[in-house]
């Protein structure tokens, strides 16, 4: 299809050749660079089809051959061309059309990002908002490097940004840093020592540690903030005395028993939608800003999608044209309220996934103490819910003058 | 003396590992089921008839056999034959 372009482009015509020594003429098409197209053999005489350039130069060949050639067909743009010279309005249109398709080549008319997890397409679409890239901008407005850096700044979790343009779209490819949790690990760890405080107040369930001072006891109880493991540990003399002080990273297993507060509450009364039934479409056009639609909605209440095509000349040229169709699905609100054993069954669902939370934290529950209340238009939960866990973290060591 | 140099080139394009169609220049046929043809490497046509096809090659004549046969595009360098064939054969 696409060797077939050039060749209509250039023109073409389908030739008889009637001649006595056929095989020499094609000999001599050939061998004087004439390529020969579709040759076909009919008995008496043979067809072909020669570029127009070309046919003016068989003249010769012809003489050489005695043969006689007659033209069949005319095909290709410069005989359309010859054909239409009088339709003058058509060619006007075909020129505005293409000055059209040049004037749109001079915009973005579609933004892709590629490569965002942790980032929404609309956070990136809002910051570039703010550095004016949307869709309509002049390309040669855009400087595809400031963009990329401007997006690594504003992003600190992406770490490498691509960005080019692409027909009539701008392509910002990205790469995200999917472990930035090390970092924050690499971090702590540039602390030369530190101590193991509480996060939170309970009871110490269980201790074993494996480096720096123990400050409380299995069974103690403790307030948040509380130093649980020293960083700071004391190298004594023979007289018992503090000779120095040395300072390591506390290590340490600590479980303490401690109680979240619980507390949720929701309205008995909710609306239920009733849909009617009546879905209906209507088609839309819209270019740049303007759109044109047949979309009326008389409902009170109505559910409306949307959906939207841009369209393309290629999957990299965007125009600023985009069909689609608007459904609106109508429904009335009806007020209704939970009873006390559907309004019971909410609550406990809700507290069995804040439970499993919990655990998934790596928390044990050891018991809940949790009651649900009812008033004339609220279902109210309150209580706590007991757990071991390990709830300590890492501070720096407050360190002594040395003796 | 011919007979020397085909041994020269023969030994040339084993120990150049060169293709042996460009030391020789002998034609290349490529068929594509028995509907389609690829000739490259010839010199010209000799005869052409809606059964037969007889092109020149370097060292000898191919002779093209089949029904319908049509050359989609004959330029210096390579031709495609259309058809349904028959048989290909070789003439000294």
């Amino acid at each position: 299809m696409i060797e077939k372009i050039p060749k209509y482009v250039r023109g073409y015509v389908r030739i008889r050749l009637e001649s006595p020594m056929p095989e020499r003429f094609l000999s001599l098409c050939v061998h004087n660079q004439i390529p020969v197209r579709n040759l076909k053999n009919n008995g008496m005489y043979y067809e072909m089809e020669i570029s127009v350039k070309d046919f003016f130069r068989i003249n010769t060949f012809r003489r050489k051959t005695q043969s006689r050639i007659f033209l069949l067909e005319k095909h290709g743009l410069p005989f359309f061309f010859h054909r239409n010279k009088k339709r003058k309005a058509f060619f006007l249109g075909f020129l505005i059309c293409l000055s059209l398709l040049y004037l749109c080549s001079l915009f973005i008319w579609d933004i892709r990002l590629e490569g965002n997890h942790y980032n929404s397409d609309d956070t990136i679409w809002e910051m570039l908002e703010t550095m004016h890239v949307t869709d309509g901008v002049p390309k040669k407005n855009l400087d595809c490097q400031q963009i990329a850096s401007n997006i690594r700044e504003a992003f600190p979790n992406i770490v490498w940004v691509s960005a080019k343009i692409e027909g009539t779209c701008l392509v910002l490819e990205m790469k995200e840093n999917e472990d930035s949790y090390i970092e924050k690990e690499e971090n702590e760890t540039s602390l030369d020592s530190w101590d193991l405080t509480a996060k939170k107040d309970g009871k110490i369930v269980n201790i074993i540690t494996r480096q720096g001072m123990p400050k409380v006891e299995k069974g103690q109880e403790c307030k948040k903030g509380d130093i649980l493991v020293s960083g700071e540990v004391e190298i004594l003399n023979n007289d018992a005395q503090v000779q120095r002080y040395e300072y390591v990273k506390s290590d340490a297993d600590i479980f303490i028993e401690t109680e979240y507060a619980y507390y949720h509450e929701f309205s008995l009364k909710y609306t239920e939608k009733e849909y009617l039934g009546e879905n209906k479409s209507y088609p839309f056009l819209r270019f740049l800003n303007y759109e044109i639609t047949l979309y009326r909605n008389t409902h009170e209440h109505a559910e409306i999608y949307c959906q939207e095509h841009q369209l393309s000349l290629t999957p990299s040229f965007k125009l600023p044209v985009s069909y689609g169709s608007i459904t609106i699905n109508p429904y009335t609100e009806i007020s209704k309220a939970y009873t006390q054993e559907e309004a019971i069954g909410i609550e406990q669902n809700k507290i069995q996934t804040f439970m499993e939370n919990l655990i998934s934290t790596g928390a044990e529950i050891t018991g809940k103490n949790i009651s649900i209340t009812f008033d004339q238009t609220t279902c109210r939960a309150m209580g706590s819910i007991q757990v071991i866990e390990s709830c300590v973290e890492k501070t720096p060591v407050h360190k002594s003058v040395q003796p | 003396m011919r007979k020397i140099t085909a041994i020269w080139r023969k030994s040339l394009a084993e120990s150049l590992k060169l293709p042996k169609d460009l030391i020789f220049q002998d034609a290349v046929i490529t068929l594509t089921g028995d509907t389609e043809i690829l000739v490259e490497n010839y010199r010209g046509i000799l005869e052409y008839s809606q059964c037969h096809i007889l092109v020149q090659a370097n060292r000898s004549r191919i002779r093209i056999q089949g029904e319908h046969l049509e050359i989609l595009y004959y330029t210096n360098d390579e031709m495609k034959i259309c058809g349904k064939f028959s048989a290909v054969s070789y003439e000294r």
